[in-house]
């Protein structure tokens, strides 16, 4: 993906092409065909997020389910309890997202800490937030919520596509701009980023709410369109798991790498578990870490190594 | 709340602490000398629960004496992991790299292990009734089961940290954890010696894993609320550092059954983490300097 490459019309016509069918696909396809794409695109703006602030820094975040399960319960309780209409929900659970990152921003990346640390504390806030979920009365304990169920397929749908769109243009403009340098020159050596004059503090905040605030959003949407909300479900330990073997499968701090694993990973889940139930999990985890010896540095490179021999 | 329930709580949370501890060490002997995290090493506790568990079952070895059958198996299960996933990680080169890489490659072993077990052995809660006649003291009544654990659990921490501390090679362990390309100079050779390390500490979760099975109930996925502990015993102990897991271990332990008889048992996985970010947060910030030193 060199700069010029990118730029060339057909490529150009190519996105343009793809985003016209995805548009168009739901309007001829069944519901289990447009629920297969909403799986694959909420999958495409997790690992894209998290590849916007992880990807970049190297700094890997187990708990982005956090973010997900904060927008999940502030669209619920919004749209439940206070009967507010869904689009001001959505924008309430994106606020609170946000708010959630800014403020385990500060704890967190004021300080200098190490990569492995970052990853295992993040996976702790997930942890405790699903036990503060499971515990109180206001939020449902763990029995959870019943939401009112989604007025069309499309509406998630078309809200999703428009996310995704956000998210990969978004890492793309990132990928070629000073602040996405800077992020991946703290990525090799912070130390020396905060040397050269980077707000090493301000910048790494500033991408982590922003890679909070797109899975609050999807949280939102996906506890609507399941129509119910539990905290094993909007505090998903595998699901952060499963976020993050994306974003790095297809490759940390590239473009079009997360895209690519997503749909990679949903249809082999969606393959493996319909073909052999039983054996999906053991079959899927021996796939993953063949994946990942096979191309440490992802899929993007893996393709990259294919097309460009 | 009076004395003897406060006594009773903290000789159960030094039980459990010292059982934490055990695991964290061979944790914390892993991600020293090779900086991987471990992430399956709850796998590998279930697995060497799942050994005591079938040895006492179905040929009646008491659970003590399974540990010289576990602990050897769990070691070569290391050995051969090491050899199919870690070598050819580490043949890429750049360390970032082969960090990322491995937290992926053991999430992997992680599923397969966990639905390996569930496949096979089901999810049924597998219980081994070993010596639980209660024996009581001055202040509190206490398990046979849980002193023998307690004790073994200790022994082996001391048996480490002698190792650790009196022999060549546990130098050469404690200096590769201190700075890797400067032991490799001093002619140690890491490579073998991450290996026998990844070996020990498979070894060690397994032996581990047999002790957590005399208490708690079998499940395949009684791992991950173990390693969540470990890791953080590990910090708070110290990378290599065999007595203070040992001491974090206790004081996790305690503070976690204190804190689950006040605030709930459901917040009982909860309670860690507040301790570790309560942790972090001192000593980031200095307060407790000379503990900073080792993370």
């Amino acid at each position: 993906m060199k700069r010029s490459r990118m730029w060339k019309p057909q490529y150009l016509a190519l996105i343009i092409l793809l985003l016209a069918v995805l548009a168009f696909l739901p309007s001829f396809f069944s519901a289990y065909i447009v629920s297969f794409l909403i799986i694959t695109l909420m999958f495409i703006i997790m690992s894209c997020s998290w590849n916007i602030f992880c990807g970049f820094t190297g700094y890997i975040s187990l708990g982005h389910g956090m973010f997900f399960g904060a927008g999940a319960y502030a669209f619920t309780l919004a749209l439940v309890k206070g009967g507010l209409p869904y689009y001001y929900s959505i924008a309430l659970a994106a606020i609170v997202a946000g708010i959630l990152a800014f403020l385990i921003g500060l704890f967190l990346l004021t300080i200098r800490i190490r990569a492995a640390y970052f990853a295992m504390i993040t996976l702790g806030f997930n942890e405790i937030f699903q036990a503060i979920c499971a515990n109180s009365a206001a939020l449902g304990e763990s029995t959870g919520f019943t939401i009112p169920p989604v007025p069309h397929l499309h509406v998630p749908y078309y809200i999703l596509l428009g996310v995704a769109v956000v998210a990969v243009g978004g890492t793309y403009m990132l990928d070629r701009s000073h602040a996405g340098l800077a992020l991946k020159a703290i990525s090799q050596d912070e130390e020396v980023a905060d040397t050269m004059g980077i707000n090493v503090a301000r910048l790494k905040i500033i991408f982590f709410v922003l890679s909070g605030i797109l899975p609050g959003i999807v949280g939102g949407i996906m506890a609507w369109f399941w129509s119910y909300l539990d905290p094993y479900q909007g505090f998903n330990l595998v699901f952060s798991f499963q976020v993050v073997i994306i974003a790095i499968l297809g490759g940390m701090g590239t473009v079009f790498g997360p895209v690519i694993a997503s749909v990679f990973m949903t249809l082999l889940i969606e393959i493996l578990s319909t073909n052999l139930p039983h054996f999906y999990n053991i079959i899927f985890g021996v796939l993953v870490t063949i994946v990942i010896i096979i191309s440490p540095r992802g899929m993007n490179a893996l393709i990259g190594k294919i097309f460009h021999r | 709340m009076n004395f003897e329930l406060f006594l009773q709580l903290v000789v159960f949370g030094l039980v459990e602490g010292g059982l934490y501890a055990l695991v964290a060490s061979g944790l914390s002997l892993t991600y020293g000398v090779m900086k991987i995290l471990n992430i399956a090493h709850g796998e590998f506790l279930m697995v060497g629960a799942y050994v005591m568990f079938w040895l006492f079952t179905l040929a009646g070895v008491s659970p003590v004496a399974s540990l010289v059958v576990a602990a050897p198996l769990m070691f070569m299960l290391g050995l051969l992991i090491f050899k199919l996933v870690i070598v050819p990680l580490e043949r890429v080169g750049a360390s970032h790299l082969v960090e990322r890489s491995s937290l992926i490659a053991f999430f992997g072993i992680l599923i397969v292990f966990q639905n390996a077990a569930l496949v096979s052995w089901s999810a049924d809660y597998r219980v081994v009734s070993y010596l639980q006649n209660p024996i009581s003291f001055l202040f509190f009544n206490i398990s046979i089961n849980r002193l023998v654990v307690l004790g073994i659990s200790v022994a082996i921490i001391f048996a480490l940290d002698f190792f650790l501390r009196r022999t060549f090679s546990g130098k050469a362990i404690r200096a590769i954890t201190q700075d890797r390309e400067a032991g490799m100079l001093m002619t140690i050779n890491a490579d073998r010696l991450s290996f026998v390390c990844f070996g020990l500490g498979t070894c060690l979760a397994g032996i581990g894993g047999s002790l957590a099975g005399m208490l708690h109930v079998i499940t395949p996925t009684m791992g991950f609320p173990f390693l969540i502990k470990a890791f953080v015993v590990m910090i708070i102990g110290g990378l290599g550092n065999m007595r203070g897991c040992l001491y974090a271990g206790f004081l996790l332990g305690v503070l976690e059954f204190i804190g689950a008889y006040f605030v709930g048992e459901g917040y009982r996985s909860a309670i860690d983490y507040f301790i570790l970010v309560a942790f972090l947060l001192l000593v980031s910030h200095g307060y407790l300097g000379k503990f900073g030193r080792s993370l």
